[in-house]
């Protein structure tokens, strides 16, 4: 699924498997600004998105073996490996917030386009697709794919029935793929 | 999720992948589709194509630079052997917009009036920007080879510092003289540098006033980079 076998990702993730240092340092120059924003969108908060940094290109120098080019983007596969360790930060934090405070101010960062450090620049077709979405699909979509949430979970932080906020996932789900791969 | 939810239904299990990928299956749910993930390449198909379908969420994303510090402890947990930044020029150049930014940094200060950023037969130039991206210098190559050197705000060189030019060829520094503080300078590097300057990596780092004492860099880099011809300028490549 690489764009070409000559995606320096995907040769670097190969010398990675075979113990290249430098290799590692590519990746890390290549990547980490994408997967650094990735990671305080999760976790919102500079000092721990640099630790879960540091623990996504270690699990990278470990696991670098087990990256598939024929199932897998490298980029997919990296942000894939950071959302996990950034979800895990989050699950560990969680039963410290007792009031879920953190959860309604980040609902609330929601509306601001800015607080989302959204691409402004480059509005491609792929951004439409995200568009096109209806507010309320994109809101539980963007909640649980960034703060790991289960459907229970994201009807109980956005007040509303388990079955409506199912069926909003799931349209959302329908349209971004439609999108995605028909274009409509 | 209520006892409807029908795995064998292909529409409701390629919607069920979809749900997995995104993380919104409480956890009896997930061990259901992962026992039929573990037995179904179709579905594990299903789940690769999500992965990428929802990689739009990160893509949306303003890449933001990590401070450098983190490369640091990542190579020291990793047992990586941290090397000179001039080795990695080439690495870190990639993924860098020190092109565009340069770009623009130079058309700012050609609108101010108080710097003439190139001399009359100046053929190419490296704008030095620090990590605020503040030009320190502005270097300009002449068609005869020398380089002038306008300081604009060298504001990471102290007193008792000094800002040194270095050329970097097969990952090997070799100085091209000091920058100066304030004003203007002229280098003049030998024949067999000037060969080399306009497609090798050109590097600034802060040094001990008087320049590095043993002919390598000691200091901390101030920026890297490349001369940039000038359009309409007889420099070739």
């Amino acid at each position: 699924m690489s764009d070409s076998p000559q995606d320096p990702l995907v040769t670097s993730l190969a010398a990675c498997a075979q113990g290249d240092g430098q290799a590692l340092e590519r990746v890390y120059r290549l990547a980490s600004p994408h997967l650094y924003a990735q990671l305080l969108r999760i976790v919102r908060n500079e000092s721990a998105a640099q630790d879960c940094l540091q623990q996504v290109f270690i699990r990278v120098w470990q696991s670098a073996g087990q990256y598939d080019a024929s199932r897998a983007k490298p980029m997919t596969w990296l942000s894939t490996l950071t959302r996990n360790i950034g979800i895990d930060w989050l699950r560990r934090q969680r039963p410290q917030e007792a009031d879920g405070q953190a959860l309604i101010d980040e609902l609330a960062g929601l509306d601001d386009p800015a607080a989302d450090g959204q691409r402004d620049q480059e509005s491609s077709q792929l951004h439409e697709c995200l568009e096109i979405l209806p507010a309320k699909q994109r809101q539980v979509l963007e909640l649980a794919f960034f703060h790991g949430l289960t459907h229970s979970e994201l009807a109980g932080a956005i007040t509303q029935p388990l079955g409506t906020v199912k069926s909003w996932v799931r349209r959302g789900l329908e349209r971004l793929k439609s999108c995605l791969t028909t274009g409509i | 999720m209520s006892d409807d939810w029908d795995l064998s239904d292909p529409d409701e299990r390629h919607l069920a992948a979809g749900e997995y990928v995104l993380g919104t299956l409480d956890a009896q749910q997930k061990a259901r589709f992962e026992a039929l993930l573990a037995v179904s390449h179709d579905l594990q198909n299903d789940v690769a194509r999500w992965r990428e379908h929802l990689q739009l969420f990160n893509d949306q994303l303003d890449p933001r630079l990590p401070p450098a510090e983190v490369w640091r402890r990542i190579a020291s947990a990793t047992g990586i052997a941290p090397r000179p930044w001039w080795q990695s020029l080439g690495i870190w150049r990639t993924a860098s917009g020190t092109f565009a930014a340069a770009a623009l940094a130079l058309g700012l200060l050609w609108s101010q009036s108080d710097i003439t950023p190139l001399p009359d037969d100046g053929q190419a130039v490296y704008v030095v920007l620090d990590e605020q991206r503040t030009p320190g210098w502005i270097i300009s190559a002449t068609d005869s080879g020398e380089l002038y050197v306008q300081a604009v705000q060298p504001t990471q060189v102290g007193a008792q510092q000094t800002g040194e030019l270095w050329l970097i060829a097969d990952e090997t520094p070799i100085s091209l003289g000091l920058l100066p503080s304030e004003g203007r300078h002229t280098l003049a590097p030998s024949e067999e540098l000037r060969e080399l300057l306009m497609t090798a990596d050109l590097a600034v780092s802060v040094e001990p006033e008087g320049g590095a004492p043993e002919g390598q860099p000691t200091g901390p880099i101030i920026d890297s980079g490349r001369m940039t011809p000038v359009r309409g300028g007889t420099f070739t490549f």
